[in-house]
């Protein structure tokens, strides 16, 4: 039943998804920590920095948060959920390119869509913050990783792991 | 379609791509351009210009629609599930295997400071990539309206996120469909 669930809500995140992956990251907060309190914000806000470390889509969150709820299995069913309609949307398109790609309806869909996206958005950030800055050296560490991801072309990953040393040496 | 490639051969390739794409979109279409187009010559530059315009305004991973468009370019539509799952399978195992030593990394002392400092990070990339969305969708006063009762909407009512973006997608059905025509 979990698994179906799982499964069932990631479907749902990955067709309201405009914007791509990262659009589809406060639905998942939302889902996950909120309305089914799957897990904590902290283990969410790992979840994201670990889908930055490693290779591959954002949304590969999903595999983690399933494993977290379900093991192995929910891992799998979360994953499915995640990749699933997109995955049938795309190859749909390259099928029948000029019917849906340029479709007015889809279009506009999107265009009412991506704004409620980023709204929601300021949701999970202000979210993630309550749990993790709670004093003024992580906030620190947040406008010093936003400035430089910015204003600079330096890597994510090394950001992520300039920020867990730079946690570690505030504690 | 071009058949220039095996399932094996995509598979592979693919899985190779999967496992080196750090950095999303741009790293991943670097290396689908240069395994794809530049060493096997079964695709060509167009075809990617043309995948990224067409998934562009899909729900869902971007990253994983370009593949699996690309691949049934190639392939059909056994060959785009079999390099989607491929592309998603490093990430994946990856994942998983987090999912496993976090419990355990969770309770070491001072793994909680660490993580608050990572998460600190991802916060600033959240409000960048925030504002790069906003940049891109709110043009005019009712994106930026709705941007804003989504986020009075979600944060009074947590679990209504899904009907905020569906009641703004229908909304915008109905304002922007002649526009977008």
């Amino acid at each position: 039943m979990i698994h179906a669930e799982l499964f069932g809500r990631f479907v749902l995140i990955s067709l309201l998804a405009f914007g791509g992956g990262q659009a589809a990251l406060p639905l998942v907060e939302r889902m996950a920590v909120d309305e089914t309190q799957w897990i904590r914000p902290a283990t969410f806000g790992a979840a994201v920095a670990f889908s930055y470390l490693t290779p591959g889509p954002v949304l590969i969150t999903s595999t983690f948060i399933g494993y977290r709820v379900a093991g192995l299995f929910g891992a799998l069913a979360a994953t499915a959920g995640a990749f699933f309609i997109p995955w049938v949307l795309a190859t749909a398109i390259a099928q029948q390119v000029d019917r849906f790609a340029e479709s007015p309806w889809l279009r506009a869909f999107g265009l009412g869509a991506a704004p409620a996206v980023v709204g929601i958005l300021g949701v999970t950030a202000l979210s993630l913050s309550r749990d993790a800055l709670v004093a003024w050296p992580y906030i620190l560490i947040a406008v010093a990783a936003f400035l430089l991801s910015t204003l600079t072309r330096i890597h994510p990953i090394a950001l992520l792991l300039a920020g867990g040393l730079a946690g570690w040496v505030a504690n | 379609m071009s058949t220039g490639i095996s399932f094996a051969r995509l598979g592979w390739v693919f899985l190779h791509i999967g496992a080196l794409s750090f950095g999303g979109l741009g790293a991943t279409l670097a290396l689908i351009e240069r395994s794809l187009v530049t060493r096997l010559g079964v695709l060509t530059p167009a075809d990617l210009t043309a995948a990224l315009t067409h998934t562009k305004l899909l729900p869902g991973s971007t990253v994983v629609q370009v593949v699996a468009y690309l691949a049934w370019r190639l392939r059909g539509w056994p060959g785009s599930a079999v390099a989607t799952a491929a592309f998603v399978l490093p990430s994946a195992l990856a994942m998983g295997a987090l999912g496993y030593g976090y419990a355990y990394a969770d309770a070491l002392p001072g793994f909680a400071a660490i993580r608050r400092g990572v998460v600190a990070v991802v916060i600033a990339f959240l409000l960048g990539t925030m504002v790069r969305l906003a940049t891109s969708n709110l043009k005019g006063p009712l994106a930026r309206l709705l941007a804003v009762v989504a986020f009075a909407v979600v944060v009074a009512l947590p679990s209504a996120s899904p009907w905020a973006v569906v009641g703004a997608g229908l909304l915008g059905l109905m304002v922007y469909r002649e526009r977008a025509r």
